[in-house]
């Protein structure tokens, strides 16, 4: 109510503006930082698992264990915040008409790294990959970069969605 | 991250900054000459006297973007926030 007020009053003498927190529009965006966040999750949960296959664990052995599971924890938060990034920031109408899938796809995302948070599961990371993946392969496209799949040459060597720059 | 003022807020500000003077914490408008009038939060004042103000989160113009503040940048200080969605 007092919000809706203070509007009224605004509409009427104009109160001068500020910036607040960020929104510079930098432009700068690359859904690589994400896909790689995702990559870490898969390299944590095959290390976790290793772990988890031995019978007797050492002090080192748990101290390590929650070392992974921090890592993995960390870099889902990272995978949603960049991906909302660049959903929030640089997708808007031409890319949507273009692909009406993009909402969609995000919100799956966002649900996939949770449950790839929750769980020491590599079947989840591996399905939050595809759906990253496939949000690349979007990006590129309306920015006008053809794209092309190939093994990262490095653990935990999965397919990455990657832009043709030559 | 949440931005501590999301947008299209409304913020209440004083320049009583002779009274209330500026500390560590406090949410500043700062006319800066690239980004023009800016709210910020305030981190350490150097022991030249210029002020240096920190972003909010990892998207936020950074303090090595932002610079050093002279006091007379300074234009007041946030005082009330009122979002849409409180």
């Amino acid at each position: 109510m007092l919000f809706n007020l203070v509007n009224k009053l605004d509409q009427k003498f104009n109160f001068s503006s500020a910036s607040a927190h960020c929104d510079i529009p930098c432009k700068i965006y690359d859904p690589i930082s994400a896909q790689i966040a995702v990559l870490t999750m898969i390299r944590m949960v095959d290390l976790l698992n290793e772990i988890n296959e031995k019978t007797d664990l050492t002090a080192n052995d748990q101290a390590q264990f929650s070392r992974l599971l921090n890592q993995k924890e960390e870099h889902g938060n990272k995978v949603k915040e960049e991906i909302r990034v660049i959903w929030g920031d640089y997708i808007k109408k031409p890319q949507l008409d273009k692909f009406p899938e993009l909402h969609e796809l995000t919100h799956s995302i966002m649900l996939a790294t949770s449950k790839a948070k929750q769980h020491i599961d590599k079947d989840a990371t591996l399905d939050l990959l595809n759906k990253v993946n496939r949000f690349a392969e979007i990006f590129w496209i309306t920015k006008g970069v053809e794209t092309f799949t190939a093994v990262c040459p490095y653990p935990p060597a999965q397919t990455l969605v990657y832009p043709k720059l030559n | 991250m949440s931005p501590r003022i999301p947008d299209k807020s409304y913020v209440l500000v004083h320049s009583w900054l002779s009274i209330f003077k500026p500390k560590h914490g406090n949410t500043l408008l700062i006319k800066h000459p690239k980004y023009g009038d800016i709210i910020k939060t305030l981190d350490h004042v150097d022991n030249r006297g210029f002020f240096w103000f920190k972003g909010e989160s990892e998207q936020s113009v950074s303090m090595i973007e932002l610079g050093p503040i002279s006091k007379e940048q300074i234009s007041a200080k946030v005082c009330f926030t009122l979002s849409a969605n409180p």
